[in-house]
């Protein structure tokens, strides 16, 4: 009897030890990770039944391949973790010798040139060439970039998390509404929305200055809570402000851009080519633009506060004046954006402009690397036309996008969290701070620093 | 000290003077009345045992910390008086007080170059819509800030190749130089220096002693040093003032000082507590 039980006991530890080993943890979390994924891909939920997408989700046909897709995933984590190493030193040739590739100018430049052609190529020939895609490549990919190039020298040059980022764009929007006509309250005089650019950029910008000036004096995540609640201020004054917006009903009508001059005469209209053209030129020129202010004495300055605040204050830079500089820059951008997608759509209304745009477009940025401007342009382009191509073939929901893009970003922060192409100074950062040297969290304050 | 003319006057010729300056977190006292006075032109070093006080002026000097009593007063060139206290740290840093750190707070991702050029660049005034543009005062600016930087990094002693290592990949020693250049970039009139010969060799420290020598005759900038390494102190320093507790208890000459009974005290302790003296030299 006793014997028995001690056998038992001794078999019940053995089991206990092997189910503490980091490899069985790894297979439990697989597990988890499968079923996860296969209650996300189940049937959607009914109202009155709350259990019936887990119930459906967990039935043995349904759960089985995704327990076996678990499995195997914990098979290939396992043999990567045990061959790192050798893998890492046999891929380092290679990965050297890209880093080399693309620290040579002329290679960079080569590379850009062929993104161009291919730009430029996109919509006119192979799968592209629809009505639907070149719509999804103005609205979708086009303005999202030139959303987040701006987001870009927010987040990845200044290190400043704005959560609200989407508000100065529905500024441009509206701005861009009113000055067409298309809102409820008449403007003094209409414009063509290429006159309107200036003046929604300096609208945009002016209440960045607005609310910069007295949050970012403030360190830390207040920035991040203070625009979170700024872009819910907007769209909620675009809902309530009925007699200037039209509230939740939208403004229809808002016109196209249009070219009349020196016997040109020519409108946009609703074509998708004509704008996908102008909006590359438009992202072509931002892009040359920001890379020119990334690589001069204001990009550097951004660079020294995000690394050492206290030392960059030392240095003589006003670290406020640079910040506010940067959350500016980056509203006038989103104000800008603003305007080709309302003249771009035609049509406005609060629900364009929620706070999972931002997040979305936050997305984009940390996806395609904090600081890279190529990054952000690829960022977008992959995010966008995979989700549209996934969405377009039912291969996943739209309802589940979300779960999708935070299951990326999780996956991005443990694997790649320099993002898909990274900047080469916040790529050093993190390497650094991998090492133990400075600290990398640039979206936070700098620790230990007395604040004055 | 012989250049200057023979009638300025003892007043025209102070840099910064401190004012009965005391400094409190919560109840524990840093600073207490401590009054101090340097020259433009002259090397003076602050000494004093661990926790003595001698970082908390320093971050009073540069404007990090503001003290609850007192007055600090920087002195240009010719003689005009500005108050430090209530500027913040980059206001300070452009009056002309540039300082290094204890614990040495580079770009660590940024080249040696590029952390000097930041420094020199906190001079310049090209703003973001030139830089985008490349307006030809930008591309000036921008050549000069080139030529000060690698100057700069030659007079440290970090010439060549040294410039285009990254901050972080430099030795300790380099790291300590690079700090001065990047603080020197900033064009300043007064040069804080925090412990630089912390952690460095012994050659370092005589490389280190030149280049402090040089900075002060070269380049006319006026020094304050806070050191605990004696023989530096000793070799560089024109003037010594000692703290202990928050408190000036001497000042004087190197060799003043060192004859002073309540230094060797503060320093070694006296025999009735030599037992539980506290272990300060670091």
């Amino acid at each position: 009897m006793s014997t028995h039980a001690q056998t038992s006991g001794g078999a019940f530890t053995r089991a206990r030890q092997l189910a503490r080993t980091p490899d069985a943890a790894r297979l439990w979390i697989c597990l988890g990770i499968g079923a996860l994924v296969a209650v996300i891909r189940g049937p959607a939920g009914r109202e009155n039944d709350h259990p019936y997408a887990i119930s459906q989700a967990l039935k043995p046909s349904h759960l089985g391949p995704y327990l076996i897709g678990g499995v195997v995933l914990w098979v290939l984590l396992t043999r990567y973790g045990r061959n790192r190493d050798r893998i890492k030193s046999s891929t380092q040739g290679y990965r050297s010798g890209m880093v080399e590739l693309w620290t040579r100018p002329a290679a960079r430049y080569g590379v850009y040139l062929v993104l161009l052609v291919i730009a430029i190529l996109l919509p006119q020939y192979g799968y592209f060439a629809t009505g639907y895609w070149q719509g999804v490549l103005v609205e979708q990919v086009g303005v999202y970039i030139l959303l987040a190039i701006g987001l870009n020298v927010v987040v990845g040059f200044a290190g400043l998390l704005d959560l609200g980022y989407i508000a100065f764009f529905a500024i441009g929007a509206y701005t861009a509404a009113y000055f067409t006509g298309a809102l409820p309250a008449d403007p003094p005089f209409t414009l063509n929305p290429f006159f309107i650019i200036p003046i929604a950029t300096a609208v945009a910008m002016f209440s960045g200055l607005i609310l910069g000036a007295p949050t970012l004096r403030l360190r830390g995540d207040y920035l991040a809570i203070v625009t979170l609640g700024f872009g819910e201020i907007i769209q909620i004054l675009a809902v309530n402000l009925d007699s200037f917006t039209n509230g939740s009903r939208g403004a229809f009508g808002i016109k196209p851009f249009s070219v009349h001059t020196a016997g040109i005469n020519y409108n946009f209209g609703l074509g998708n080519l004509p704008y996908y053209y102008l909006v590359l030129g438009f992202i072509v020129v931002v892009l040359v633009l920001f890379s020119l202010l990334e690589n001069s004495r204001v990009g550097r300055a951004w660079t020294a506060i995000r690394e050492d605040e206290v030392a960059a204050q030392a240095c003589g830079i006003p670290t406020v004046k640079y910040k506010l500089m940067a959350f500016v820059i980056g509203a006038s951008t989103s104000g800008f954006a603003g305007v080709v997608a309302a003249s771009k759509v035609q049509f406005i209304s609060p629900g364009d402009f929620g706070f999972f745009l931002s997040i979305f477009v936050l997305v984009f940025v940390i996806f395609g690397g904090m600081g890279s401007l190529i990054g952000s342009v690829v960022g977008v382009a992959v995010l966008q036309i995979g989700t549209k191509w996934l969405q377009l073939h039912n291969y996943i929901d739209p309802a589940d996008l979300y779960i999708y893009f935070g299951a990326l970003l999780i996956l991005m922060m443990i694997f790649r969290p320099q993002g898909l192409i990274p900047s080469r100074r916040r790529a050093r950062e993190l390497g650094l701070a991998e090492e133990g040297i400075g600290g990398a969290d640039a979206m936070g304050a700098p620790s230990g620093s007395p604040s004055a | 000290m012989s250049a200057m003319p023979a009638v300025a006057s003892e007043t025209s010729r102070r840099i910064i003077t401190v004012d009965q300056v005391s400094l409190r977190f919560g109840g524990v006292t840093s600073l207490s009345d401590v009054t101090l006075e340097q020259h433009r032109g002259e090397i003076l070093s602050v000494i004093g045992p661990n926790g003595a006080g001698k970082t908390s002026l320093f971050n009073c000097l540069t404007g990090v910390y503001k003290p609850q009593s007192g007055t600090i007063t920087f002195y240009g060139p010719h003689g005009r008086a500005t108050s430090v206290l209530g500027r913040k740290p980059n206001q300070v840093n452009r009056l002309g007080i540039a300082r290094t750190f204890q614990n040495i707070r580079l770009f660590n991702a940024l080249t040696a170059f590029e952390n000097v050029k930041i420094g020199v660049e906190s001079r310049q005034h090209t703003g973001p819509v030139g830089a985008m543009l490349r307006l030809p005062h930008t591309r000036r600016e921008e050549r000069e800030g080139d030529q000060r930087a690698f100057e700069l990094l030659d007079f440290v002693g970090l010439s060549g190749n040294r410039g285009n290592a990254l901050a972080s990949a430099l030795a300790y020693g380099e790291q300590r130089r690079l700090e001065i250049a990047r603080a020197l970039g900033t064009s300043p009139q007064l040069l804080l220096l925090d412990e630089p010969a912390a952690g460095t060799n012994p050659n370092e420290k005589q490389e280190l002693e030149r280049l402090i020598r040089r900075i002060n005759d070269e380049l006319k900038i006026t020094v304050l040093l806070i050191e605990h390494d004696m023989r530096l102190v000793m070799s560089v320093a024109d003037r010594v003032v000692v703290l202990n507790f928050g408190k000036v208890i001497a000042s004087g000459t190197p060799a003043e000082v060192q004859r002073q009974p309540d230094v060797v005290e503060a320093y070694l302790g006296t025999a009735a507590d030599y037992e539980d003296a506290p272990e300060d030299q670091s």
